[in-house]
């Protein structure tokens, strides 16, 4: 009985200890590129934007390639994890629900960060933290790249498509085949696009092997 | 390669002016990695293009599109290595040597326990 009482009490503790702390641990950019962890503030959810409290965040190589604009900064923009706290007029998300989006003000490598509700999605319910944290930036690339700028379009050359809102794709046959050897984000447009019937070859993938040949 | 409907150029500049010469005419150069020479997609009869976060969907609906596409099982994600924050530059250095095969991720909470007093 006494045990079942101290776990009680101690689930009702921690569901009303949700608040987030004064002080956070994260990765923070030093002179040269160099990465340290400190401890920080945590960051302030403004109108319209959500604080998150960090499961996972993804890795990016423009997260590297900005550090010396980010110097005393926090890097990263892919994140995912529970929504901690809600700015003023948000209506839409609520505290603990399961989130992922782009954290490029406060950075992402940190155990809170913040995300304005214009960049902010739910979880897919089919994927892991670790995975939806490598969601934004990829899919940002797939999306804008390929869909919007590229004019993408299911079973038709490019030349003569409408851009269309669906996708419809159909399994990939090889998408191993078709991944280019570099960062992530190409990955996931490849498999993207390929999913969408548009016949792809990886010019990374060629130039790399011309290279070396 | 030669006479492509659509090159993605993500590797590097170098890549974007030798993507101009294997897109055909007509065809489109969408690159990621720095703005293609204007004067050479014109000689080549080539659209080239930047992806524009100003005029396209917003990062939301784009996101909302992308989870829907996930939870019908139309695409997966590939972690190719996870790492703590503590390794978060070991994480960098893999990035920075661009042989991946998935993404790279900083584990940084691993949820919720219960908290005892």
């Amino acid at each position: 009985m006494r045990s079942t009482l101290g776990l009680a009490l101690a689930v009702t503790v921690s569901l009303t200890a949700q608040a987030a702390p004064e002080k956070m641990q994260a990765a923070e950019v030093g002179v040269g590129g160099t990465l340290s962890v400190q401890w920080r503030p945590v960051p302030q959810p403004g109108a319209g934007e959500v604080l998150i409290k960090v499961r996972a965040a993804g890795v990016n190589p423009v997260d590297w390639k900005a550090a010396q604009r980010r110097l005393g900064m926090v890097p990263g923009t892919d994140v995912s994890g529970t929504i901690d706290s809600v700015g003023e007029g948000v209506t839409d998300w609520k505290v603990g629900e399961q989130v992922l989006g782009f954290a490029r003000q406060s950075g992402s490598y940190a155990e809170y960060a913040v995300i304005p509700v214009n960049s902010l999605a739910r979880k897919p319910k089919s994927m892991t933290f670790e995975q939806a944290a490598g969601v934004p930036i990829a899919a940002e690339t797939a999306y804008r790249a390929l869909h919007e700028t590229g004019k993408i379009a299911r079973g038709k050359p490019c030349s003569s498509m409408a851009p269309r809102v669906e996708w419809v794709p159909p399994p990939c046959r090889s998408p191993r085949r078709l991944a280019p050897a570099s960062s992530a984000p190409p990955r996931l447009t490849i498999t993207i696009s390929c999913a969408r019937s548009v016949s792809t070859r990886s010019s990374t993938t060629r130039a790399r092997n011309s290279k070396t040949s | 390669v030669k006479n492509v409907d659509l090159v993605l150029n993500t590797a590097d500049a170098g890549t974007t002016a030798r993507s101009i010469a294997v897109v055909r005419s007509g065809g489109t150069l969408v690159s990621i990695v720095g703005p293609p020479d204007a004067a050479a997609c014109a000689a080549a009869k080539i659209r080239c293009a930047r992806p524009d976060r100003e005029t396209g969907a917003s990062n939301a609906d784009m996101l909302a599109r992308v989870v829907e596409l996930a939870d019908a099982g139309k695409f997966k994600v590939f972690v190719d290595g996870t790492f703590s924050l503590a390794d978060a530059a070991k994480a960098w250095d893999k990035s920075r040597e661009g042989h991946t095969r998935g993404k790279l991720i900083i584990t940084v909470s691993e949820g919720p326990t219960i908290k005892h007093q």
